[in-house]
């Protein structure tokens, strides 16, 4: 999440958007919460491409190693050049974290290889051979295994 | 050919979408029952996010007081930041006011009501406002201004 921004701020900024016609515009075909989604996705984008990964940062604020891993500092990573290095520290960070959230639930792990490659749930089921209800309880298990970390996390 | 670098960003977006969306199609029983098991009140959860719409909303509602508020403060910053210096003394300001309102006849008539037609009645005040607002609007842009011996 961009810096001093959070989940509040996200959703602040998509109602406010959806209250100026000259924004956004709720399309009735689709849910409130899709519409919802769609713009908190649309500005969190925005908010990527203004961030400026030049602005200070305490090296303490940004490195945490994952458990058994080297200490990873963005520091390191800022001499090649990576824009947004910092980013990508927190981005690997939280992934590591839903990866243990999850290691000891096979179907879930499998589910979230497929999510990683950007697959539809529709794919992943068919990937996996789950009916429609063996992969709705198997997403309601990943959302309890993810629940604790996310809520320790940055989302 | 060296294997291309995970690329983080897109895994964890790719993985909040899918999560999210798997929330947008799930039940509310559903959404209930999970936000139960994980220790939420969904009264408090509901509370806080219809405080943040509320916000939202008046915010969006008093955007035009705001952007009212920030170009009356434009405006006067723009006229107290015109270069154009008036002369120091009342009656060299009173005497720029007169030409401005002979050669400007139409800017005088909307300067002067029927009472102050006259200048009589002008205070200096009066005049000075006048001259600050008619040089903000770059009227006095083409009346030479006052040098050291003042009009």
């Amino acid at each position: 999440m961009a810096l001093g921004r959070d989940h509040n701020d996200l959703l602040g900024d998509a109602i406010a958007d959806t209250l100026d016609p000259t924004k956004r515009r709720w399309n009735k075909v689709v849910t409130f919460i899709r519409h919802l989604l769609g713009a908190m996705r649309s500005i969190s984008s925005h908010w990527r491409e203004q961030f400026d990964p030049d602005e200070a940062r305490l090296e303490s604020e940004l490195a945490r190693p994952a458990e058994g891993m080297a200490p990873l500092s963005p520091l390191d990573l800022a001499s090649s050049d990576e824009p947004g290095a910092d980013r990508i520290v927190g981005a690997r960070r939280q992934i590591e974290d839903i990866e243990k959230a999850v290691a000891d639930d096979k179907v879930v792990h499998d589910i979230l290889g497929g999510m990683r490659a950007e697959m539809s749930p529709e794919d992943i089921r068919e990937a996996l051979g789950l009916s429609t209800v063996e992969y709705e309880t198997a997403m309601k298990r990943f959302r309890r295994h993810v629940r604790p970390s996310a809520d320790r996390g940055e989302k | 050919m060296p294997e291309k670098p995970r690329d983080y960003e897109a895994e964890l977006r790719a993985i909040m979408d899918a999560l999210a969306d798997s929330v947008a199609e799930a039940s509310d029983e559903t959404i209930l029952a999970e936000a139960r098991e994980a220790g939420e009140d969904p009264g408090t959860v509901a509370a806080r996010v219809r405080s943040l719409l509320t916000r939202a909303v008046t915010d969006h509602e008093q955007r035009p007081l705001r952007d009212a508020q920030k170009t009356y403060e434009e405006r006067v910053e723009a006229i107290r930041s015109r270069p154009y210096v008036l002369p120091k003394t009342a009656e060299g300001r009173r005497e720029l006011f007169r030409l401005v309102v002979q050669r400007k006849p139409k800017i005088g008539s909307a300067l002067l009501t029927a009472q102050n037609r006259e200048f009589r009645e002008l205070t200096d005040e009066d005049i000075t406002t006048s001259l600050e607002q008619l040089g903000a609007l770059g009227v006095l842009d083409e009346f030479p201004e006052p040098s050291g011996n003042e009009p």
